[in-house]
């Protein structure tokens, strides 16, 4: 888990509605659920991602709604505060305030009005993106938030102040003025995919799923036939476009053959009839250790010695955005 | 009636209560054994059952042809395993199953009067092979408080003793199956002395007892009962002496508590789904409704809590076909995937110095993943681990 998934999975623990066992003793999580928040994990389709890209932005890292104040959140976490990630952070929140995104949100979410954006970082991370919004003087029509994490690790808690602005929820702010939020720390993986993680990792966590999948006494003819559908179904955290899906899928397949073969033509995987679970194994965690240098040159490596894979460059895509959004006026 | 093999006559017209008679009778008067497992299975699966028998039967490997067949009754059944070869004149074993539905599982009791052995080749063998068909968990801990549980559906007046049959110790570097007998062998005592002194053993040497199977003595004067007979951890009764048909009263309290231990170690993800557009696509938007987890809080006796944990799963443990892997450790706590190889379900399991949490990684976990971590959990880092 990166530091950065790390800070999302804070927010996503704080909205999930985890229930324990009658008679277990707390309520582990959910702080922002008794404000009436809650996650929604949205696909946003070719055509925006690919607006999204030619803006310079990325996917937001989380969406929440409350559907009480009918508000939308969108959740961006910040591990770290580089020069770079200064120009891309003005990116994302110049597109997010944008009219366009805003009429992708009421096209998705028909049922609220208002947008926040919530910046989360790390300790002292917090006033400086706080400085970096004044500095910048970004006028958005959208209300902007900071928070600060701080982890107690020997509470093992993690509290969450606000530095900058006041949110639209009288209640929450209220909150976040007096003595801010705390919550537990995150107990599993969010997302199958955190939209800024690198693909070694992401073809990692896609092998540990299609792993449990296929680890059973015996698989059955059907059960070894596995669809981009049934991923989904069985994973619902699984957030992504049907072409990344399929992508990731297929460098896992190059780099470990022994789970079976992978039809690029509909996306299915067949799973190997007797697949040596060890050394999958092996495999997956040699991959968890591999840096993202170490998987391209891997899948290099696989693809010289397969012969017809070459790595194709993309073609610019064909959208009908200008049918769809009112021209840029700058 | 169990003499006549390979079937009993007149199967059609048998009934549950005839069976129960029967039973006591061979008992009784030939010192035979009865043994009852529960077996829980889902209804979609039991409803293939047919389907999953012929398949199991097909099997080159498979010594047995089975079959199924209705009794007298409603949800009752004989379940017969006939030799494929019958050159060395073995003989046809079965199995009476009473069928107990309800709308999440369906709950098999399966008696039988044939030996251990054979038991272990037929049924064993085939409910390995059957996907979604399983021994129902009861767990260490139920056998340890059976006392506790016979008083709480007899009454107080119930004398309980017990006898270790077998019990797993945990060795510093791999943990072994063994017979223990830290008191003569056979000799019944008290639940309370057996308790006692597996607490000592935790607090003086450090070491954890659990039990796998134990023998049971319980007397009640008052209401003419008296049986002999020792369970697993997984459920199986064998029944060495009293009457079977009384035996019953106690039987139908310990199938709910074994369904009582499956709510508990079902953990679902619950996901609803929504469909809505963006430039005229069709797009999906989800939402993770709820997440069932189970919590235990670490106990002020336990020592090296959180160090167990980490010991335990950081690696994989092969002789309970898990594969662990570690996601994050230490900083600040302990996260990782624990992948069930045998039953094709996954969990992450978090700790911290405070708490453990298991959750769902998949959509659902399959219970005998979660019984097997408990089991783990009781074992290795805290005896008191349980439902």
């Amino acid at each position: 888990m990166t530091s950065h998934e790390f800070l999302t999975n804070i927010v996503g623990s704080m909205v999930l509605n985890i229930v324990t066992f009658p008679t277990a003793p707390i309520a582990p999580s959910g702080v922002l659920m008794s404000f009436g928040y809650a996650i929604r994990l949205t696909e946003f389709g070719e055509t925006v991602l690919d607006l999204m890209k030619r803006r310079g932005a990325r996917v937001p890292d989380l969406l929440l709604v409350n559907e009480r104040k009918r508000l939308l959140i969108v959740v961006e976490c910040k591990s770290a505060f580089t020069f770079e990630m200064e120009g891309r952070l003005s990116k994302q929140i110049e597109f997010f305030s944008s009219e366009d995104f805003q009429q992708i949100c009421r096209e998705i979410f028909t049922d609220l009005d208002n947008l926040e954006i919530w910046i989360l970082s790390y300790a002292k991370l917090g006033e400086k993106i706080a400085d970096l919004l004044k500095r910048q003087e970004i006028e958005s029509p959208v209300n902007m938030i900071v928070w600060e994490v701080e982890h107690r690790k020997a509470r093992e808690e993690a509290r969450i102040q606000k530095v900058h602005g006041i949110h639209l929820d009288n209640n929450l702010n209220e909150q976040m003025e007096k003595e801010g939020l705390s919550c537990s720390p995150p107990r599993r993986e969010l997302l199958i995919l955190d939209p800024t993680l690198e693909y070694g990792e992401r073809v990692f966590r896609m092998g540990r799923r299609i792993f449990a999948f296929m680890a059973s006494n015996y698989i059955t003819e059907e059960e070894r036939i596995i669809t981009t559908e049934d991923f989904r179904e069985r994973y619902p955290d699984a957030i992504m476009t049907d072409r990344e899906l399929k992508r990731c899928l297929r460098y896992l397949m190059m780099l470990i053959p022994e789970i079976g073969r992978f039809s690029s033509s509909t996306g299915e995987i067949v799973l190997a009839k007797k697949p040596p679970l060890d050394r999958i194994k092996a495999k997956l965690e040699n991959i968890q250790k591999m840096t993202e240098e170490d998987i391209k040159s891997e899948l290099f490596r696989i693809s010289e010695r397969l012969g017809g894979v070459r790595v194709k460059r993309k073609a610019p895509q064909k959208t009908i955005l200008d049918k769809w959004l009112p021209e840029k006026s700058d | 009636m169990f003499n006549e093999m390979p079937l009993p006559e007149g199967y059609e017209k048998y009934t549950l209560d005839l069976l129960l008679e029967d039973v006591t009778r061979q008992v009784e008067k030939q010192k035979r054994r009865a043994y009852c497992d529960i077996l829980i299975s889902y209804p979609k699966v039991f409803e293939s059952l047919p389907r999953i028998l012929d398949y199991y039967s097909d099997r080159k490997r498979s010594h047995w042809t089975v079959t199924m067949s209705r009794c007298a009754e409603d949800d009752f059944y004989v379940v017969v395993f006939s030799p494929k070869e019958t050159e060395n004149e073995e003989k046809s074993v079965f199995f009476f199953w009473k069928i107990l539905k309800d709308d999440k599982y369906v709950t098999i009791l399966s008696f039988s009067l044939h030996s251990a052995a054979e038991i272990h080749r037929c049924l064993d063998s085939f409910v390995r092979f059957a996907k979604g068909l399983w021994f129902a968990w009861v767990g260490s801990r139920f056998l340890e408080n059976f006392d506790l549980f016979v008083s709480r559906v007899l009454g107080e007046e119930v004398h309980t003793l017990a006898s270790f049959q077998t019990a797993v110790e945990k060795g510093e570097l791999m943990p072994r199956k063994m017979r223990v007998y830290p008191l003569p062998r056979k000799k019944l005592v008290p639940l309370e002395e057996l308790r006692e002194w597996a607490r000592e053993r935790y607090i003086k040497e450090g070491k954890i007892q659990t039990f796998t199977n134990m023998r049971y003595r319980i007397t009640s004067e008052q209401k003419g009962m008296f049986f002999i007979f020792s369970m697993t951890d997984r459920s199986r009764i064998t029944f060495e002496r009293g009457d079977f048909t009384l035996f019953v009263t106690l039987l139908r309290p310990l199938l709910l508590e074994t369904r009582r231990a499956l709510d508990f170690l079902r953990r679902n993800l619950y996901a609803s789904k929504r469909e809505s557009t963006v430039f005229g696509k069709r797009i999906e938007v989800k939402s993770l409704d709820l997440i069932e987890s189970l919590v235990f809080r670490k106990p002020k006796e336990t020592v090296d809590w959180y160090d167990r944990i980490i010991g335990l799963f950081s690696s994989d443990i092969p002789q309970e076909k898990l594969l662990n892997f570690t996601l994050l450790s230490g900083n600040p706590y302990f996260l990782v995937h624990v992948i069930d190889v045998e039953n094709s379900s996954s969990v992450y399991l978090s700790a911290t110095s405070e708490e453990l949490q298991i959750v769902p990684a998949d959509s659902y976990t399959t219970e005998r993943t979660i019984a097997k971590v408990i089991d783990l959990l009781q074992a290795e880092v805290d005896p008191s681990i349980s439902f």
